[in-house]
């Protein structure tokens, strides 16, 4: 069992995973990435690093699994409940007034946000007037979403807290079922979506959206990739569009910030400059 | 200056402790003060607002990539957790609770301690889980200095206790104690 490893092997494996499968960690934060691979490679019963290495040359590693495994899905519905108050009150009634609304959450690893979404449109009555484009590296987490994902109950627990401080129309339990223990989301919420692979900083075939929700993924960026992934969602909003990070997150220290003005300095809420 | 930051666990029966050490620091403490606190995930504001009251350092929840000062005090904000990264700058991560805590104190620490080595000081404080022990061991193992609150003055022992036997600590103080401590480093 590993415990740790140093920056040179952790490197060393990003450097190997970029000769064999073309992708690219180096900008990754670094704390959170080793955390997932340390666990990657115990659960894979490595017991040194090097034959870990040595496997991702030879190929031998599932890719798919692998960047499964790495992407951090531990979010939770309904997250930073007044977040979603603030949307759901101040920003989607205006924006899908015209039937027309299209919104952008990209670089998904769980169905969290968009669940979360689903659910408060549907309570607005806004579902029809709105189109989700939702993209993701994961092809595993993409199909899960799409099953409606597969949620252990005492994570439906802490949805259905949040969903009561978020104050909804009803309980969270009327949008899921229960089956062997596993909660899953009722998939009819998610037909006004359009589910796509890709690489964040890579998509150039998505623009035109009003909304791009990108919560708590930013940071498990360095500042680098952070202010490349910034330019390409400032890119793919319509003037005066809405960006909404994690409470955390800033693009304070970013590049970007001279395309954006804040508009909600707590619940993190940027809009795109006009011109 | 032998050290270059200090971090502070706590969890129930804590913040009394807390408050008074922070409360005792001068305005232009030469090193940064983490705490990373077992609290309420869902409530984001008031913390900050309540250890402020009585501190003179500055306190603040930082935000992701935010760069660490000296003479600060940051706690770990609500539902994260809290990571030194390389470069002088904090990381959040909504990663797994770990203890069923998020922030959790073990992750602090260890980021804490792969960052400054030495140079980092840890300090345990009265709680009710084991979150922390391996934190503190991981600064005792990289060679920086461990410090446990008496578990006999803690209104809650068991992480105290957790830590002591987790690592070999360097010295077991009572609040006063750890304050004193604190203020010599000028």
């Amino acid at each position: 069992m590993i415990n740790n490893i140093g920056i040179v092997d952790t490197r060393k494996v990003i450097k190997a995973i970029n000769e064999t499968y073309n992708y690219d960690f180096n900008d990754y934060a670094l704390t959170s990435f080793k955390h997932r691979l340390i666990q990657f490679i115990n659960n894979n019963n490595y017991n040194n690093i090097e034959n870990f290495i040595q496997d991702i040359l030879k190929n031998e590693i599932n890719f798919e699994d692998f960047i499964d495994k790495i992407l951090i899905d531990t979010t939770e519905m309904f997250r930073t409940p007044s977040f979603w108050r603030e949307l759901r009150d101040k920003y989607l009634p205006k924006l899908a007034s015209n039937r027309d609304l299209k919104i952008w959450i990209p670089h998904v690893t769980s169905g969290d946000d968009l669940f979360t979404l689903e659910i408060i449109l549907f309570e607005l009555g806004l579902s029809n007037n709105v189109h989700i484009t939702v993209t993701g590296m994961s092809e595993k987490k993409l199909e899960l979403i799409k099953k409606g994902g597969e949620y252990s109950l005492k994570k439906m627990e802490v949805g259905e807290a949040n969903y009561k401080r978020y104050a909804g129309k009803f309980q969270l339990s009327n949008y899921y079922a229960v089956k062997n223990n596993y909660a899953y989301l009722d998939t009819s919420l998610i037909k006004n979506v359009s589910f796509k692979k890709g690489i964040i900083t890579q998509d150039k075939s998505t623009s035109g959206f009003k909304l791009i929700i990108f919560q708590n993924h930013m940071i498990y960026f360095n500042q680098s990739l952070q202010d490349k992934v910034a330019i390409t969602l400032i890119d793919n909003l319509v003037p005066a569009g809405i960006l909404a990070l994690g409470s955390g997150e800033t693009l304070e220290y970013s590049s970007a910030m001279n395309k954006l003005q804040v508009i909600d300095k707590l619940e993190k809420i940027y809009k795109k400059k006009i011109g | 200056m032998e050290y270059k930051a200090v971090i502070i666990g706590g969890s129930a029966g804590s913040f009394q402790v807390v408050t008074k050490i922070i409360s005792s620091l001068p305005k232009k403490y030469p090193l940064p003060v983490f705490l990373c606190l077992h609290r309420l995930k869902h409530i984001r504001s008031g913390f900050v607002e309540a250890l402020s009251i009585k501190s003179q350092m500055p306190i603040e929840e930082p935000t992701d990539k935010q760069p660490i000062k000296s003479g600060k005090i940051y706690l770990a904000p609500a539902n994260y957790h809290m990571y030194v990264e390389l470069g002088n700058k904090f990381a959040l991560s909504t990663e797994e609770p770990v203890n069923h805590s998020r922030p959790s104190i073990d992750l602090s620490f260890e980021s804490v301690a792969y960052n400054y080595n030495r140079k980092a000081i840890g300090i345990i404080l009265s709680g009710a889980n084991r979150d922390g022990a391996l934190g503190l061991k991981a600064i005792k193992n990289a060679g920086g200095l461990a410090i446990v609150q008496d578990p006999k003055e803690c209104q809650v022992p068991t992480m105290t206790n957790a830590s002591i036997s987790a690592t070999k600590v360097d010295h077991i103080f009572k609040t006063d104690e750890i304050i004193k401590f604190l203020l010599n480093l000028r």
